[in-house]
């Protein structure tokens, strides 16, 4: 399968008082086509920057993409015009967000939010595009659609907006999905049917998705590949066997000795990693993770780890990568 | 949404019974009697007695409250003590300049403040943001009169490029029409559209930081219709309420727009009755002016209905 998405060094920051944030720092992954990446790390390491700068959607100010490429089927997304970009979202790119009570327009109806897309991307007429945002919302599961178009979005719950938010993402069958904590403010049954609506369908539409969220069971669940993001970088990424099976990162373990599963021995208890995400504005000048880390070494403090290829396909930032082990960490006090 | 809209119609009738006595007794407790200044400084106290009891001033208060409110809903606005015209034909031959002033004047304000306020909002922190905002400060804190004289003296005066004073029909001629409402309309703009541009530059930067706009963006939506479609749909409410505001506040600035143009509108009717104690006039006009507030009122509270669906439940 061809590349889809090739992401080259982006950086983006946001300029505040307290100074720069660098929010998003030298981050570089691929995407190939059909494919399912999981993006995960803790709040506020810069996941739904990432993604609002690959739609180059960063507010700003205070936001700014400092540097990097986004390829996408070929062309730079960071270097064709604003016009241009407004033809990749929504056709090409399709995001949904993580508030679904908020991320509707409250005064408008949502037949008519559902129309624009179709009206914009694919040229079709209002007949048109309302019998197709009726099919839409029936792939989705919604009852009764012809009805649901001409309500507003107040008039419905918080899991029934998720679902037509993914209608409305993936109304112009876009190469792309971006679901960026789709679910996270869902009950956790909802959340499952949520997402098995998103695999179903971008499974039919061979749609390459990336899933950004703080649950590592959804990314095993869902996603072929892993990127671990950590203080604006990325600290691993593999394929999903790789990064569970054998991390190469101590926040990586870190993470997935904070899971809760079914499997785990008694004795073991759940760890959430000590300490707290560094001060963005202010990152050390070695590695960013050494407050927090177990493994932390001279070297650790004296320069920053890159990004490097430790066995096929395989990355992980870290000094001590071949130290780390899956099972070192949860039992450690 | 029809049961609404009647509940609210209904509610008028109160407060415009309220209004009705309200008009009725300010104009009786205001001092100065419309039958001393109507005989003149050298009438003996027998002539003012005359005048009152032809006046029907001399009946009980509430008697003259029962004849007046009985005349007026049978559309009886009664007579001007001077003229002895109808107070209809009086208002109808002034209606003509501040009608044309007022939806004029109102238009050019809201055609003029919203786009200028939702361009503010989106180019937030610009230079652009700032020329707008001056403009809109300076506006809203520039006396009315002071800036009306400076456009005489400058435009009219000076360049000669409008008329000086007056007001020309728009039946008679169009040209002279629109040279002869220019200046008062551009006063009326100016603080009108201020107020305007204040409100919605407010009301759009909240809602540009809303979930939503990211939404619509997302879809690849430019920007036009993200402003005008989503964020000033959304941002509508409180940019309604000020115009209708607004619409109430015309009515004291064409007061002085008229004045200082010398228009013979409305405005300067009721200026002159007032300063007459022409009463039956004043009462018929304070009734007009404020059922045209009401109305105002009751235009905004059905646009909240029609713009955000939530008022519905
Ligand atoms: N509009 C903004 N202004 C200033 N700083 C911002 C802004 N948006 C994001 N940031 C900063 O960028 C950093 C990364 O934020 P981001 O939203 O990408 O985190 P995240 O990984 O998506 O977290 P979460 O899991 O909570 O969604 C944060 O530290 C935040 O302070
Ligand atoms: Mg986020």
């Amino acid at each position: 399968m061809s590349t889809l998405l090739d992401v080259k060094n982006l950086s983006t920051h946001f300029n505040t008082s307290a100074g720069t944030i660098k929010a998003v720092n030298d981050v570089s992954f691929k995407l190939r086509e059909g494919e399912t990446l999981g993006l995960v790390g803790e709040s506020g390491c810069g996941k739904s920057v990432t993604a609002l700068s690959i739609m180059r959607l960063v507010p700003s100010p205070p936001g700014r993409i400092v540097s990097g490429d986004v390829i996408f089927q070929d062309q730079n997304l960071l270097k064709i015009s604003e016009e241009e970009m407004q033809n990749v979202r929504g056709r090409d790119i399709g995001m949904i967000f993580q508030e679904p009570m908020t991320s509707l327009n409250p005064v408008l109806s949502i037949g008519r939010q559902l129309r624009e897309p179709l009206e914009l991307h694919l040229g079709m007429t209002k007949q048109q595009s309302l019998s197709r945002s009726s099919e839409l919302l029936e792939l989705v599961g919604i009852p009764d659609p012809a009805t649901r178009l001409k309500t507003f979005p107040h008039q419905t719950s918080g899991g029934q907006r998720q679902r037509i938010m993914i209608a409305m993402a993936l109304s112009c069958e876009p190469k792309l999905l971006i679901a960026d904590e789709a679910t996270t403010a869902l009950d956790v049954t909802i959340q499952a049917q949520i997402l098995e609506i998103i695999k179903e369908l971008t499974d039919r539409l061979g749609t390459s998705v990336i899933i950004i969220t703080h649950n590592l069971g959804v990314v095993a669940r869902y996603a072929d590949s892993v990127n671990v993001m950590y203080a604006g970088k990325l600290r691993e990424s593999g394929s999903l066997d790789q990064v569970y099976k054998q991390p190469k990162h101590p926040y990586t373990v870190g993470l997935l000795n904070s899971v809760p599963t079914l499997d785990l021995d008694a004795d073991i208890r759940l760890q959430p990693i000590r300490g707290e995400i560094p001060n963005l504005t202010d990152l050390p000048k070695g590695c960013a993770f050494i407050d927090r880390c177990d493994y932390a070494e001279q070297k650790c403090q004296e320069s920053e780890p890159e990004l490097e290829e430790v066995e096929d396909a395989h990355f992980g930032a870290c000094w001590e990568h071949q130290r780390v082990n899956k099972n070192l960490l949860g039992i450690t006090p | 949404m029809t049961a609404y809209i009647f509940k609210r119609v209904l509610a008028v009738i109160p407060i415009l019974i309220f209004v009705g006595i309200a008009t009725f007794s300010l104009v009786h407790i205001a001092p100065g009697d419309a039958a001393n200044i109507m005989a003149g400084d050298y009438a003996g106290p027998d002539d003012v007695k005359l005048i009152r009891a032809e006046l029907g001033l001399d009946k009980p208060v509430t008697t003259q409250f029962w004849e007046w409110a009985g005349r007026t809903l049978r559309g009886d606005f009664g007579k001007s003590i001077y003229s002895g015209r109808t107070v209809a034909e009086l208002v109808s031959q002034r209606l003509e300049p501040t009608i044309a002033l007022t939806i004029v004047g109102g238009t050019v304000a809201v055609l003029l403040g919203i786009p200028m306020g939702v361009f503010a909002a989106w180019k937030a922190g610009s230079r652009w943001d700032r020329g707008i905002q001056i403009f809109a400060a300076l506006g809203i804190s520039i006396p009315g009169f002071w800036l009306g004289f400076i456009f005489i003296l400058a435009f009219a005066v000076y360049l000669r490029w409008f008329p000086v004073i007056g007001y020309v029909s728009i039946t008679e001629d169009v040209f002279g029409w629109i040279k002869s409402i220019t200046l008062p309309v551009a006063l009326l703009a100016i603080s009108g559209s201020s107020v305007i541009i204040r409100m919605t530059r407010g009301s759009i930067l909240e809602v540009l930081r809303e979930d939503y706009i990211r939404t619509a963006r997302a879809k690849g939506l430019a920007n036009k219709p993200v402003l005008f479609r989503h964020a000033l749909r959304a941002g509508a409410i409180p940019i309604i309420t000020v115009i209708g505001t607004l619409a109430g506040a015309l009515i004291t600035g064409v007061v002085v727009t008229e004045t200082v143009f010398t228009i013979p509108g409305l405005g300067r009717l009721v200026a002159e009755t007032v300063q007459n104690r022409d009463f039956p006039v004043v009462q018929s006009m304070l009734m007009l002016l404020a059922s045209f507030y009401v109305f105002i009122n009751l235009m905004v509270d059905l646009a909240y209905v029609f713009f955000d669906p939530r008022v519905r439940l």
